[in-house]
């Protein structure tokens, strides 16, 4: 009975041992353990401006084989895409040496980037190549603000919902400066590229599937070559997006009087208000944008998709004082799209009645056309209907980065949907 | 030609700065003190010229050794002595003298205009100001309270937006008036009063007319192209009935100034919003006008024909590096 004791007791004591011994002083063990081990894969990746010889834009990278193939963000490069000859690129590596990278290859969706360095048969990580589960710890590592390499603890939370692109959730302190940089397992296997964060500790990845379909991919030559590729991706990237959504009617819903489109795909966030305060009008308003653009240069993104409604109702007013309301907002839609001379031309416009189901409708279409990336457009359509003395709607559908033909396409299924739902 | 003569002494322009009545002889001219005709001009020598007459009686001029020389104006060509002619005109230094006999026949007076007189125009015009300004006010007052639509407003608040146009309104008539008084000695306070609210009236009348029109037309730019024509016509009339009222100018010499003035001016503040409108925007510009549907007049199109017609808008002329290859 003693022994059986003695026993129970000593069963106890190791699991009480174990149990101390899963503590953080133990992980933190972990963590600086994959930093020691992987660190000499780690590259800080610079963008540096010809003229002053000083950095322009900083990111992180790595090492993905033996041969030197370095892995980055799009947007840590995309001066360079630009303009090469303003805009070098180099790296530096765990030990301080510093080497000029030459751009190889772009994926300008998932904002991936492939350098060549002169270095040869360097350590590297292999990629993941299995899923891993929601809630495992991953390593994020990269260069924070230009402070030092450094390696932040994160959990995995699996794909985001809902967005145009697939991107991985973490939970962990991604700062500027890490993009660019690996997110690891335990055993140092990569399961995404830091790509972004929103603060309050969720960061994004881009998932490595994206990353090895890259690493596949034909090298590009030179400097046009890139262009010819950014301009190739955005314009099979709209036309998968654009047919899937023209590929079935548009949801509906019911605004005052009036069908008008409703939420058209998952990775749309749509929005709804009214407003009647001190006004001598009744307003509602439903909004819906795309989650996530598509960066180009530092002043130019693209990929944006967002519709507005706004219904007014003026039973108290007279009928010359409510069209006022609605030439406000008509002649004021608030589209500003990203972007200077140097990207896009000016919009060119048509306006004329339109007349669809039972509606009357003023409409307004432009497009102004990408300077370097000739056959892809932004446009925007707004609407007023003229149907009613005392009630209306004004609607604004603008799309970024699609053909002309796309364009045109989303705008008369957009406008084909709307109805007047008078009885 | 025979004397007494009337020599007419001209600026560069042709305007007659003074006038001498010579009847004795002989006549110098010069810019010393000594001379009979003084010319105040340093291009022309002390002693540059004198006028005689001869055995025959004829009026005969010569340059008494000038450094600049006389010239005949028609054909130019210098002249040591000449018989002198009537209306002949010659440029000694850098004046010009004419040479009229005195039988030489003057433009007919020009009337004064006319006051308004008896009691009936004295009444209309009294009674025509109020009302005139009555209208301005009508119309401001519904143009702020259409412009503020957006929210809740009182009479008193669109009433307190209104008043300093309101108050501009008299007070840029008392300012021309005071104009009138310098040129013309005439105050005409009522009748500047009423053609200023006239001019209000007709503009704002004019441009919503314009606003009408493009909105029924659909035709983006409308009012910004009749309004660039009809900015011209309404300087070129206001400068031509100011040069008529309060100078001798000829009808047609008032109205070809006005049109000039009036095409200068408006092409300058083109130029100016034009270069103002040359920076890039990053906007659409359209026109947003909208009206109450009674004044869609004919019938919208379909989807698909809007579509159709806007297909132009795809093509944009630039030189640029642009990548095209798939």
């Amino acid at each position: 009975m003693l022994s059986r004791l003695f026993h129970s007791m000593l069963r106890l004591c190791c699991i009480i041992a174990c149990l101390l011994g899963s503590s953080t002083p133990g992980r933190a063990v972990e963590t600086q353990a994959v930093f020691s081990q992987y660190k000499d894969r780690l590259l800080q990746i610079r963008v540096v401006d010809a003229s002053t010889s000083a950095q322009s834009t900083l990111g992180s990278g790595f090492f993905v084989d033996k041969l030197g193939t370095i892995i980055t963000n799009y947007h840590v490069i995309s001066k360079h895409i630009f303009n090469p000859q303003q805009y070098r690129i180099e790296y530096v590596m765990h030990d301080g040496q510093v080497h000029p990278a030459r751009l190889v290859n772009i994926d300008v969706i998932h904002d991936l980037a492939v350098l060549d360095g002169p270095q040869v048969s360097t350590p590297h990580l292999e990629l993941a190549s299995n899923d891993i589960s929601k809630g495992e710890r991953i390593y994020t590592l990269g260069n924070p603000l230009d402070l030092g390499m450094t390696i932040v603890e994160s959990t995995y939370n699996g794909l985001t919902d809902d967005t145009m692109h697939e991107r991985i959730m973490l939970s962990g302190a991604l700062n500027p400066g890490m993009s660019g940089g690996p997110s690891l397992t335990q055993t140092g296997l990569v399961v995404g590229v830091n790509v972004a964060a929103t603060g309050n500790n969720i960061g994004f990845l881009v998932p490595v599937k994206f990353l090895k379909k890259l690493l596949d991919a034909h090298p590009k030559s030179d400097h046009k070559d890139l262009l010819a590729e950014v301009r190739r991706q955005l314009l099979a990237n709209q036309d998968d997006y654009m047919h899937a959504l023209l590929a079935k009617p548009f949801a509906k819903k019911i605004l005052g009087d009036y069908n008008v489109p409703d939420k058209l795909a998952g990775f749309l966030n749509c929005w709804g208000d009214s407003d009647q305060e001190n006004k001598p009008y009744r307003g509602s308003s439903t909004f819906c944008a795309i989650k996530n653009d598509i960066f180009l240069n530092h002043r130019f993104s693209t990929g944006e998709i967002r519709y507005s409604h706004h219904y007014f109702n003026g039973e108290r007013m007279n009928t010359f004082r409510f069209y006022q309301v609605l030439q406000q907002y008509f002649a004021n839609p608030g589209v500003v799209l990203s972007g200077g001379k140097e990207d896009v031309t000016e919009y060119n416009c048509h306006g004329d009645f339109v007349k669809h189901a039972a509606l009357q409708l003023k409409v307004e279409f432009c497009v102004r056309e990408y300077k370097q990336f000739r056959g892809i457009y932004d446009a925007m359509l707004t609407a007023a209907t003229l149907t009613e003395d005392h009630q209306g709607l004004v609607t604004t559908l603008v799309l970024g980065g699609v053909s002309y033909d796309n364009a045109v396409a989303f705008g008369k299924a957009y406008l084909e949907t709307f109805a007047w739902n008078h009885p | 030609m025979e004397p007494p003569i009337i020599v007419e002494v001209l600026d560069r322009f042709g305007k007659i700065r003074e006038r001498h009545r010579v009847g004795e002889f002989p006549c110098r001219i010069g810019r010393g003190y000594h001379n009979e005709i003084i010319l105040d001009d340093p291009y022309v020598s002390v002693s540059h010229a004198e006028l005689i007459l001869d055995g025959s009686n004829n009026l005969i001029l010569n340059d008494t050794g000038s450094d600049n020389g006389i010239y005949n104006t028609h054909p130019v060509e210098r002249i040591d002595t000449v018989m002198v002619q009537d209306n002949q005109r010659v440029r000694i230094g850098h004046t010009d003298l004419r040479f009229r006999s005195p039988h030489f026949a003057v433009k007919a007076t020009i009337r004064e205009r006319a006051r308004p007189h008896g009691a009936t125009a004295q009444l209309g015009l009294v009674l025509l100001l109020p009302l005139v300004w009555l209208l301005v006010a009508a119309i401001l007052l519904w143009n702020t309270y259409l412009e503020q639509a957006i929210i809740e407003v009182t009479f008193g608040q669109v009433l307190y937006k209104t008043l300093p146009f309101l108050i501009f309104l008299p007070l840029w008539a008392f300012v021309w008036s005071i104009v009138s008084k310098i040129v013309t000695h005439r105050f005409y306070y009522r009748q500047h009063a009423i053609w200023v609210s006239g001019i209000f009236i007709t503009i704002y009348l004019f441009e919503l007319a314009l606003q009408y029109a493009e909105f029924m037309s659909a035709i983006d730019g409308l009012s910004d192209r009749v309004t660039l024509f009809s900015d011209v016509v309404f300087v070129a009339v206001l400068f031509y009935g100011h040069l008529n009222y309060s100078t001798t100018y000829s009808r047609r010499k008032a109205a070809m100034i006005g049109l000039i003035v009036a095409v200068l001016l408006t092409f300058t503040i083109q130029l100016s919003s034009f270069l103002g409108q040359a920076e890039f925007t990053n906007t659409p510009q359209f026109s947003g006008l909208l009206k109450p549907p009674v004044f869609v007049l004919r019938e919208g199109k379909s989807i698909e024909t809007f579509f159709t017609d806007s297909a132009a808008l795809r093509k944009f002329d630039y030189v640029d590096d642009a990548v095209t290859t798939e």
